[in-house]
C-alpha cells in the first residue's frame, strides 16, 4: 500500500470517526435534551 | 384536525431516532454500490470529489430536509405535498402538486428495493443450510443469482423461492410498519442497527486477518484508496461521487421528511441530523470500504477484483462474495456462519431502508384521508405486492433497472433541485435558516447559509444539465436496448407514469375535503 493511500485513508476514516464521537458525545452528555425527549414522548 | 392527528406518533428517544435515520440512510449502498463506485472512478481520487460533495451537497440537503420535515410535521404534514404547500404558506397551487414526487417516488423505490432486500434475506437461508456451497467458481456463483432473480430460469430455484422470501420480506416489513413510529421503527432500528455494526466489525475482522493468496488484503484497501490523479479532471468521477452521495444518505426521496416530522418544534434538527450523516458515513468509509472489496482482492487479485467490480454491485456483493466465504480457511461451518453475517447484515441494512421509504405513503393515507395506520400499511404493502410482482416478473427485460434509474438515480436529484429551490428561493433562506436553528443544539457554521442558497442549487443543476445531455437523453431514447425488451421498457414507464398520475388525483382530492373546513 502506497504511504499516500495509507495516510488517505487513516485520514478519511479518523475524521469520520471523530465526527461521529463528538455528535453523539453532545447528545449524550448529562444534560442533553434526548432524556426530555424520552420522557415527553406521548406513544405511537 | 391533522395537527392533532400526526401529532399521535412521535418518537419514543433521540437516539431511537438518529438509529431510525441511519437505518434509513446505511443501506445496500454502503456496502455495495460505494466500494464499487471508488473502485471504479480512480480510487483514492474519487473520495476527493467524494467527501466536497459531502460538504456542499450532503450535509446542506440533509439539514434543509431535516428542517422542512419538522416544519411541516408542526403543522400537521407528515408528506411533501403537505410541506410544499406549507413553505409556500399555501399561495402557490402548484407546489403540492410537485410534492407528488415526494409521495410516489418513494414508494416506487420501495417497492423495487424490497424485492432485492428478499434476494438477501434467501440468501441469508442458503448461508446458513449451504444452498450455495459447492459452487466455488464466479460462473457457478452467477448461474445461482441468476436463476433466483429471474424466476422464468428454474435451471437452479424454482419461482416458489424467490416469491416466498419476497413475501416474508413484505410480511415482515408490514408487521414492523403497522406496530408504528415508536412501537415499530424505531424498535427496529434500536435492535437492527446495533446487529448491523456488531456484524460489520466481525467481518471486517474476518477480513482484514485473512491469509495472503492472489494478494493481501492491504492490497484491497490500496485499491480503494490510491488515487488515479488523472482522474480528477473527468467530470464523471464527479457526477459519480455526487450520485453516490444521493444514494447513501437517502437525499431527495422523501423519507427523511416524514422521521423528522415526528418531531416537535422544541426537539432539535441540527445536531440531530449531522448525527445521522456521521453515522452513515462511518458505516460507509470505514466499513463498507474495508469488506467487500479487499476480500475479492485476496481471492481474485487486483485485476480479477476490478473486473468483477466493474460488473456491478450484485457481482461483487453476492457473486464474489459467495466464492469468498467458501474459500475461507477452517471447517465449512464457520465460512456458513460467516457468509450468515454478511448477507443478514445486507438484509438489516435494507430492512431499516424499506420502513423509511413505505413511510411517506403511510402517513399520507392517514393524514389526508383518515386511515387507521393499519389499514394505510395493508394498502400499501398491497399495492407493493402487485408492482413487486411486475418486477419480478419482467426482471429479465429491465423492468427493476428502468425504475431505478429514473426515480432512483435521476429522480432524486431532480426532487432535491425542487425543494432546494423552495427552500432557498420561496420559502427564503433567511427564514429557513432560522427554521432550522429553532432548538438547536448546534449553531451551523455561517459558511453553510450562502452554501445552501447558491452552490447545493447549482450544484444540482449542473448534475442535472450533464446527466440530461450524457446519460438521460440515451436512456430515454432506449439505445442499446434488445428490440424484445423495449415493450417491457414501455410498460415499466407506464406504470411510473400511472402511480404519478393516481398521486396527483389523490392530491387534488385531498385538498379538496380540506376545502370547506378552510
Amino acid at each position: 500500500m502506497t504511504n499516500f493511500a495509507l495516510g488517505f485513508m487513516l485520514i478519511s476514516m479518523v475524521s469520520v470517526t471523530v465526527l461521529v464521537v463528538y455528535c453523539y458525545f453532545r447528545i449524550l452528555r448529562p444534560g442533553s435534551s434526548d432524556a426530555e425527549t424520552e420522557t415527553a414522548d406521548p406513544g405511537a | 384536525m391533522t395537527i392533532e392527528k400526526h401529532a399521535q406518533e412521535r418518537w419514543g428517544s433521540r437516539i431511537g431516532l438518529i438509529l431510525a435515520m441511519a437505518g434509513n440512510a446505511v443501506g445496500l449502498g454502503n456496502f455495495l454500490r460505494f466500494p464499487v463506485q471508488a473502485a471504479q472512478n480512480g480510487g483514492g481520487t474519487f473520495m476527493i470529489p467524494y467527501f466536497i460533495s459531502f460538504l456542499i451537497l450532503g450535509i446542506p440537503l440533509m439539514w434543509i430536509e431535516w428542517g422542512i420535515g419538522r416544519f411541516g410535521g408542526t403543522r400537521g404534514h407528515g408528506t411533501i405535498p403537505g410541506m410544499f404547500d406549507a413553505l409556500t404558506d399555501g399561495k402557490k397551487k402548484w407546489a403540492k402538486y410537485v410534492g407528488v414526487l415526494g409521495l410516489v417516488m418513494p414508494l416506487v423505490i420501495f417497492i423495487y428495493y424490497t424485492y432485492i432486500v428478499s434476494w438477501m434475506l434467501g440468501f441469508s437461508f442458503f448461508s446458513i443450510t449451504g444452498g450455495y456451497f459447492g459452487l466455488e467458481s464466479v460462473e457457478g456463483m452467477r448461474g445461482f443469482l441468476g436463476s433466483y432473480q429471474d424466476i422464468f430460469d428454474s435451471s437452479v430455484h424454482g419461482p416458489a423461492i424467490t416469491i416466498g422470501f419476497f413475501l416474508v420480506t413484505i410480511a415482515f416489513l408490514g408487521w414492523v410498519l403497522s406496530k408504528g413510529i415508536s412501537g415499530g421503527i424505531e424498535k427496529l432500528a434500536l435492535i437492527g442497527m446495533p446487529v448491523l455494526f456488531l456484524f460489520a466489525f466481525v467481518l471486517l475482522w474476518r477480513v482484514l486477518t485473512l491469509p495472503e493468496a492472489l494478494a493481501a488484503p492491504v492490497d484491497g484497501l490500496n485499491f480503494i484508496w490510491n488515487p488515479e490523479w488523472s482522474s480528477l479532471s473527468d467530470p464523471s468521477v464527479w457526477l459519480a461521487a455526487a450520485g453516490q452521495m444521493f444514494f447513501t444518505l437517502s437525499l431527495g426521496v422523501g423519507s427523511i421528511h416524514t422521521y423528522a416530522s415526528y418531531l416537535r418544534e422544541k426537539d432539535d434538527v441540527t445536531l440531530t441530523g449531522l448525527s445521522t450523516a456521521a453515522t452513515n458515513e462511518f458505516a460507509e468509509i470505514v466499513l463498507g470500504g474495508t469488506i467487500a472489496i479487499p476480500a475479492a482482492v485476496v481471492f481474485f487479485g487486483v485485476a480479477g477484483a476490478q473486473e468483477i467490480a466493474a460488473g456491478g454491485t450484485f457481482d461483487l456483493g453476492v457473486v464474489a462474495m459467495g466464492v469468498v466465504f467458501q474459500g475461507l480457511p477452517g471447517p465449512e461451518m464457520g465460512a456458513r456462519i460467516f457468509s450468515f453475517l454478511w448477507f443478514f447484515l445486507l438484509f438489516v441494512a435494507g430492512i431499516t431502508s424499506s420502513v423509511a421509504l413505505a413511510s411517506p405513503s403511510i402517513a399520507f393515507l392517514q393524514e389526508e384521508y383518515n386511515f387507521d395506520r393499519k389499514k394505510s400499511v395493508r394498502t400499501i404493502m398491497a399495492v407493493a405486492l402487485v408492482f413487486g410482482f411486475m418486477n419480478m416478473l419482467f426482471y429479465r427485460h429491465g423492468f427493476l433497472g428502468e425504475w431505478d434509474y429514473w426515480v432512483g438515480t435521476f429522480g432524486l436529484v431532480v426532487f432535491a433541485a425542487v425543494e432546494v429551490i423552495l427552500f432557498s428561493f420561496i420559502f427564503g433562506i433567511d427564514r429557513g435558516w432560522d427554521e432550522m436553528h429553532k432548538s438547536a443544539d448546534l449553531q451551523i457554521p455561517k459558511i453553510f447559509k450562502p452554501i445552501m442558497h447558491w452552490v447545493t442549487p447549482l450544484f444540482l443543476f449542473v448534475i442535472l444539465a450533464w446527466w440530461g445531455k450524457e446519460q438521460a437523453l440515451p436512456v430515454l431514447l432506449m439505445d442499446g436496448q434488445l428490440p424484445e425488451d423495449v415493450p417491457y421498457l414501455w410498460l415499466s414507464r407506464a406504470m411510473m407514469v400511472l402511480l404519478t398520475v393516481v398521486g396527483m388525483v389523490l392530491i387534488k382530492k385531498a385538498w379538496a375535503r380540506k376545502a370547506p373546513a378552510a
